[in-house]
This record gives structure tokens, sequence and C-alpha cells, in this order.
């Protein structure tokens, strides 16, 4: 199932690159809204794990999708638009956070409570539950082995796009989503595999 | 169609996105506007402020120097500038390795290639004139180069800031170096050097600035 998710994942980044190139060859508003079905999904999500209250994380992906739109006249033919969107939306959340503690006197609004996938209420609350669990595990371990195991198994980026937003080699990433795995393993136990499933 | 979409299509309708036509040739006249105050910068300071100076070198010693110096700056040039083909640019590695390398490369070389025609005396001139002409030649490109890729750097703009301005340094050093015959390693450290990494240091802050990606 996991490998399914991936392929989707993998798919939904090819049609991206093909959406981003055409709107930046052509301006097509058409091929913008075919990027926002895209991406929006998955920009939100990266960005809601991160961030108390929906409306903000909501503000932020808005201004992401502005700045691929304002800079589309930049955009490279053939590159991959995924890692970019991603980069751009973890810079704005790295800004809102720090200005943010700066309001409020050092208080952090890094929340790591994902909101539940599906919408039965037992299951949702169930998820929760297991979600919580593995958020307060993903609190415990180093903010770069968090990032790296967040992005690739969370968020479905590859380890080369994974690398390219956390700005480091693929060997680095590669290495600190083991370590994340294996800090996740010994606080969770079986119950790791279970989460991820 | 969702709310959230709504919201940014709107958004986008009402802000200019600039077509790749029109960035283009945006890019390029800030290129060429760029080059031109740079040479126009050198020649005020080579022939009127300064005056040309009249210490005979041979043909090999300049051109080798010269074309040495004018390859290293190329490649400063293109890493910096150019993405690699993708959206983020540059990875941290290649900038700092443009940054750090570039001045070592063009110094070795100068002193490489002026050693094989015994030309490394100590010049008793400290280096003062050519720090400046650096400097005065390199600011206003640094900023127009800037310019180029102005907020759109998401992961290190201070870094891509400081490659620039350490690339606009090294195609300064090739002009002033056609210009300045001392090849005495002090002279060079403080007059050929230094510019380079100033240069370098007010790209790092530039491009903190400038680069950024902000909301």
């Amino acid at each position: 199932m996991t490998a399914k998710v991936h392929s989707t994942r993998e798919q939904d980044g090819g049609e991206a690159d093909a959406a981003m190139d055409c709107y930046a060859r052509e301006g097509d508003p058409r091929a913008f809204a075919r990027l926002i079905d895209l991406l929006q999904p998955r920009l939100l999500g990266y960005v809601r794990r991160q961030l108390q209250g929906d409306v903000s994380a909501e503000d932020l992906v808005q201004t992401c999708f502005l700045k691929l739109h304002q800079h589309r006249g930049r955009f490279t033919p053939g590159a991959a638009v995924l890692p970019y969107a991603f980069a751009i939306a973890r810079r704005l959340l790295i800004d809102k956070i720090r200005s943010d503690r700066r309001e409020r006197g050092g208080e952090s609004e890094l929340m790591n409570h994902p909101p539940p996938m599906c919408t039965e209420p037992e299951h949702a609350l169930a998820q929760r539950r297991v979600l919580a669990r593995l958020a307060s595990a993903l609190d415990e371990i180093p903010a770069h082995h968090r990032e790296a195991f967040e992005l690739t198994t969370l968020d479905g980026l590859s380890l080369e796009d994974a690398a390219a937003v956390a700005d480091t080699t693929t060997t680095t990433l590669k290495m600190r989503k083991h370590y994340a795995r294996a800090a996740l393993r010994q606080r969770l136990g079986d119950d790791l595999e279970d989460l991820l499933r | 169609m969702n709310d959230l979409k709504q919201r940014i299509l709107a958004a986008a309708a009402a802000s200019p996105s600039p077509s790749w036509k029109a960035t283009r040739i945006r890019r390029a006249l800030f290129v060429a506007g760029g080059s031109a105050v740079m040479v126009t910068v050198y020649w005020l300071f080579a022939l009127w402020i300064f005056g040309w100076q009249s210490i005979p070198r041979s043909l090999i010693l300049l051109g080798g120097t010269s074309l040495g110096a004018a390859v290293v700056a190329g490649f400063a040039v293109g890493i910096s500038l150019g993405r690699g083909g993708r959206m983020l640019g540059r990875s941290r590695r290649w900038l700092i390795a443009v940054t750090a390398i570039s001045p070592l490369a063009l110094l070795g070389w100068k002193i490489a290639w002026s050693a094989a025609f015994g030309n490394l005396d100590e010049s008793p001139r400290l280096g003062h004139r050519c720090l400046v002409m650096s400097i005065s030649m390199g600011m206003v490109p640094m900023l127009l180069l800037a310019l180029t890729r102005r907020g759109e750097d998401p992961r290190h703009p201070g870094l891509l800031g400081a490659a620039i301005g350490v690339a606009v340094g090294a195609c300064a050093w090739v002009l002033v170096d056609l210009w300045c015959p001392v090849a005495g390693v002090l002279h060079l450290l403080r007059g050929h050097v230094l510019p380079v990494l100033l240069l370098g240091l007010v790209g790092a802050v530039a491009g903190k600035v400038l680069l950024a990606v902000r909301k």
C-alpha cells in the first residue's frame, strides 16, 4: 500500500512538473489550476503538520503558490517543481515561526499534531491517538532527523527531492532518515510500522 | 472548486507574473548593464583617475595571467548565476566551493604564471589603488546580477549572494590584472584578493536582503 501511495505521488510529481512547464511557457491559467490541484493537498498537509491552526497554514500555502505564479518566467524548463514548492513552504514556515517566537517571547508554534485523515469518527479518533504518539515521538528526536523522516515518509518526497528541500546531500538525508526511524522504533516499537502502513 | 484554490487563483490574477520572454530580456539587460558599468568604471580609473601603467610586460605574461583569471571568473559566474537545471539552483557545496576556491585559484594562477617569468618582486605600492578600483568596478554589477535572481532563493540566499559577489570580484580581477603589473604576494593579497573577499561579504548581506523568498 505504501508503495502504491509513493507511486501515485511520483505520478503527481511528474504531472505537476508538466503543468508548471506549461504554465511557465504559455501562461495558461488552467495549467496553474491543475498545478494547485496536484500540489495543494501535499503542501497543506506538510504546513498543517508544522503549524497550529488551519487558517495560517492556508495563508502560507497561498503565498507559496503566489510565489510560483510570480516566478513562472524564471522557471527552468524540465525542472522539478515539487522540491521548489516545498522549499518555499519550508522557508515561509521558518520565517513565520521566527516572527511568532519574537512576538510571543519564545513560545514555539511547532505543533506536530496532524489532523485526522479519515472521516469516520471512531477511526478518526483512533488515528488521532496513534498520530499523536508519533508526533510526540518525533518531538523527541533531533530536528534534522525529524525533518528527513517527515519529508520522505510523511510527505512522500523522493530522497533526492527531500535532500534538495533540506539543502543537504542525498547520503546525509538517507542517514538522517535512518537515525530517525531507529529512534522512533526505539520509542514506538512495532507500532511504528503499523502507524506508517 | 475549493475555497483555498479560489483564493489562490484570485490572488494570482491580481499579481503580476512576467513571462519567460520578459524575464529573459530583463535578465539580459541587467547583465549587459552590469558589464557596461564595470568596463566604464575600469576605463575611468585606468585612463583618467590613476592613469595607464607604463611598466612593460611581455605579451605572454600578460595574456597568460589574464586568460587564466578569465577562465576562473567564467567558472565562478557560470556556477553562481546558473541553476544547474533545477529551480532550487546550486547546492550549498557548489556555492561554498565557488566562494572559497575562486580567490585562491586567481591568486595561485597569478603567482604561478608570474613566477615562471621571474616577475614576483614586491612593489612599494600597497595595492590601495587596485583595491579601490576593483570595489568600484564590482559594486553596481554585483547588485544588478543579484537583482536577476531577486526573491527566488528559499534555501541559502546569503551564500548565493556571496558567490555572486566573488564571481563579480573575479571579473574585476581580470580587468585590473590587465592594468596592474605588480605580482608581489603582499600586493596581490591587499589589492586583488581583498576586494574579491569584500565583494563576497557585501554580496552575502545583499543576498540576504534581495535574494531570499519573503512573504
